[in-house]
């Protein structure tokens, strides 16, 4: 039975300082522009040194749309801007990903002409080299720095995203609940292994494998930043789900800061389901099945919803106060929903009854 | 792995502990090469002393049902005997009920037989 009918739907939450967000993204892309502009321009007596450095400008412009636009930055901007504009409209109501979205449109905008300065005071571009094996070994170092304290400013600009509303309703009577004593305490803990990580880390690994081979002597920055990339996805595929009293928390062992917990307030009800969210079969395929719409449920938010989904086995599914839902695959899904609305009925009860 | 402990329940919380993971073992939802959460992360999240999660776990460990190892989680083993712990978790819950009804232990053991011998 679905339970998604009974649960209360909210305004739409991500309103508050949306224009802002919408705003500062644009923004981004237009600073790789303007700043890259007004750099160049203080080399304008030495083009021929700001073109060898590989900047995507030339600062032998004048101040019209034909010069301007003839610019590569002009056209790097334009699809920057396209990127970020699409993303942010598909995600219209996640103020979280909007917030990153900020915060890349800055790292973008600005990197790229904090990159150009770099090369223009890298003693060995100077000097007439311009590949990047010959660049200082401190000009990785200073150049990431750069991307990420304009990625820091972009996410400050940003502001906090407004929360979701709480909800105050107990779930659904029909919903599955623990009966939990006033001062009973649970905990329950499950794992899981994903093997779409496992693979997307093996296929980096292996690029990597080829491009270290290959391209060493001339590409060992991309070499360590691909096998970063490797372990990066391959160290996120353990996880761990823990609900206890402060509610349903996600931990990525080997990667500690993407460990979310869901508190209870922004929780309207859990559900067991024998299998992850498709596609309905029969007469109507194609229309979505109830609850959780199918859809990419990783670590990283999406429309849909975020979570963990390995295989085809049981699903633990929670209906959040955004509308969304939060879905991991474990084969003690009813036992997990059965606590998380069991605490839900207690605290909301509990809540109640103070009133 | 579900864990529960009543502080209001006249039973040890130790022994509280060690029965979640029995009852766990007996209805199947655990099964061997399953582990258990860190002694730190219940007592944690459970708000209880490690000492007494470790306590509960030691009582597994001498029932041969998981196994311990230092700075390692705690690992059920292919000891742990379906059977035997299905008959130990039914034989606890109607000890409790017989308890609950004031009956006396030859009084329940007298109803277990003749339940059995229908």
């Amino acid at each position: 039975m679905s339970l998604s009918a009974v649960a209360p739907r909210h305004a739409d939450h991500a309103a508050p300082g949306r224009t802002r967000r919408l705003i500062l993204t644009i923004l981004g892309p237009v600073l790789l522009l303007t700043v890259s502009l007004a750099v160049a321009r203080l080399y304008d007596d030495d083009p021929g040194r700001v073109l060898s450095a590989g900047w995507p400008v030339d600062p032998r412009y004048e101040f019209t749309w034909r010069d301007v636009s003839a610019q590569p930055a002009f056209g790097m901007m334009v699809w920057f801007e396209a990127f970020l504009v699409v993303s942010f409209l598909y995600y219209w109501r996640l103020p979280r990903v909007q917030r990153v979205l900020v915060a890349t449109g800055f790292a973008m905008g600005l990197t790229v002409p904090a990159a150009g300065v770099l090369s223009m005071l890298a003693p060995v571009v100077a000097a007439g080299s311009t590949s990047s094996a010959g660049r200082p070994p401190w000009y990785l170092a200073v150049e990431i720095a750069a991307g990420a304290g304009a990625f820091a400013l972009g996410w400050r600009a940003a502001g906090p995203s407004p929360r979701p509303p709480e909800v105050t309703a107990a779930p659904p009577p029909h919903a599955p609940a623990m009966a939990l004593g006033p001062r009973q305490r649970a905990l329950f803990t499950a794992s899981s292994w994903s093997v779409r990580n496992l693979l997307l880390a093996t296929a980096v690994a292996t690029v990597t494998a080829l491009t270290a081979v290959l391209w060493a002597d001339y590409e060992w920055q991309r070499v360590v930043l691909l096998a970063g990339t490797a372990v990066f996805v391959a160290a996120q595929a353990r996880t761990r789900l823990q609900i206890d009293a402060s509610g349903v928390t996600l931990r990525v062992p080997w990667v500690p800061f993407l460990s979310r917990t869901v508190p209870y307030a922004l929780i309207r009800f859990a559900e067991a389901r024998n299998e992850p969210p498709r596609r309905r079969e029969g007469p109507a395929g194609g229309e979505p099945a109830d609850g959780p719409p199918p859809g990419r449920y990783v670590l990283g938010d999406s429309a849909a919803g975020w979570g963990v989904v390995s295989g085809k086995g049981p699903v633990l599914v929670l209906s959040l106060a955004d509308d969304r839902w939060f879905v991991y695959s474990t084969r003690e899904a009813r036992d997990a929903a059965a606590l998380v609305n069991g605490e839900l009925r207690r605290q909301r009860q509990a809540g109640t009854a103070e009133c | 792995m579900l864990i529960t402990v009543d502080p209001s329940s006249a039973q040890p919380l130790a022994d509280q502990v060690a029965d979640s993971v029995r009852v766990a073992l007996a209805d199947g939802r655990a099964a061997p090469g399953d582990r258990l959460p860190s002694a730190r992360t219940v007592a944690a999240a459970l708000d209880i002393n490690l000492h007494t999660v470790l306590r509960g776990y030691q009582q597994l460990r001498e029932e041969g049902l998981v196994e311990l190892r230092r700075g390692r989680a705690a690992v059920i083993t292919g000891q742990a005997d379906g059977l035997r712990l299905r008959l130990a978790a039914a034989a606890e819950e109607f000890a409790r009920a017989a308890r609950q009804a004031g009956a006396s232990t030859e009084e329940a053991l007298a109803a277990a037989r003749e339940a059995l011998a229908r």
